[in-house]
């Protein structure tokens, strides 16, 4: 009965949250603006240096955390309320993706049909973000409601 | 359904019996942070896992949990002793 036992503050756990989505965001953006241009040095390095940001916060919130871990725990190995824990952050996460999704296609249907000249986005990064998202968002709700891990 | 707040008084038998409250979750099954959750009462623990509790303090649970804000144990033995006439 040991799943979490690495100490970290509420606040920087949240802070890592906001930096490891943001720079998803930021990748994607900086990514789908850049398909098919010239290379521009002051965007790649913005790109780079999000994606620096975006692996030292997964690490700092999900693996040094062992919060990854801990949502793929089997339920044997947890306890009751750590069962508990478990359960509010899937139910909670099954709740949270499917209106991301259904609003990011919404969006984009609108912009795709309105928009002068419409709108082709690369879906490949924007599916694998997604998956990245619904694999990750578990732990992150952990992360964000829970006082002490 | 609104879930009652159950009070308790493990935090007092566990200092009282000088033990950390590592011991104690592994006494009674749990993580440690378990414990920190159940003496800060941000957590009721299941009906089993208050048997447990009892159990291992060999206290009976309503003297360990209750619904209402519990009074300080001596001020409880006071009332007591006053009820049986001591």
């Amino acid at each position: 009965m040991n799943a979490i036992t690495t100490k970290s503050t509420q606040p920087s756990r949240r802070l890592g949250v906001l930096l490891n989505y943001g720079t998803l965001i930021i990748m994607l953006a900086i990514y789908i603006a850049l398909v098919g241009e010239n290379i521009n040095i002051p965007v790649m390095a913005i790109g780079i240096a999000a994606l620096a940001i975006f692996i030292i916060s997964f690490i700092n919130l999900h693996v040094r955390t062992k919060l990854w871990k801990f949502v793929h725990t089997k339920i044997e190995n947890l306890d009751e309320r750590e069962i508990q824990v478990v359960f509010q952050s899937l139910r909670h996460s099954y709740s949270i993706f499917p209106i991301v999704c259904l609003s990011f296609f919404l969006v984009y249907e609108l912009l795709k049909e309105f928009l002068p000249g419409g709108i082709d986005l690369p879906l490949m990064p924007i599916i694998a973000a997604f998956i990245y998202l619904a694999h990750t968002l578990p732990s992150s709700i952990i992360a964000w409601k829970e006082k002490e891990i | 359904m609104k879930i009652r707040k159950i009070y308790n008084r493990i935090a007092v038998l566990r200092e009282e019996r000088g033990i950390s409250r590592k011991d104690l979750a592994d006494k009674i099954g749990v993580n440690f942070q378990t414990v920190g959750y159940l003496e800060r009462e941000e957590y009721n623990p299941s009906l089993d896992l208050a048997f447990r509790i009892g159990d291992y303090f060999d206290l009976p649970i309503d003297l360990i949990f209750s619904t209402e804000p519990l009074k300080p144990l001596s001020q409880q033995i006071l009332e007591y002793k006053k009820e049986k006439g001591e």
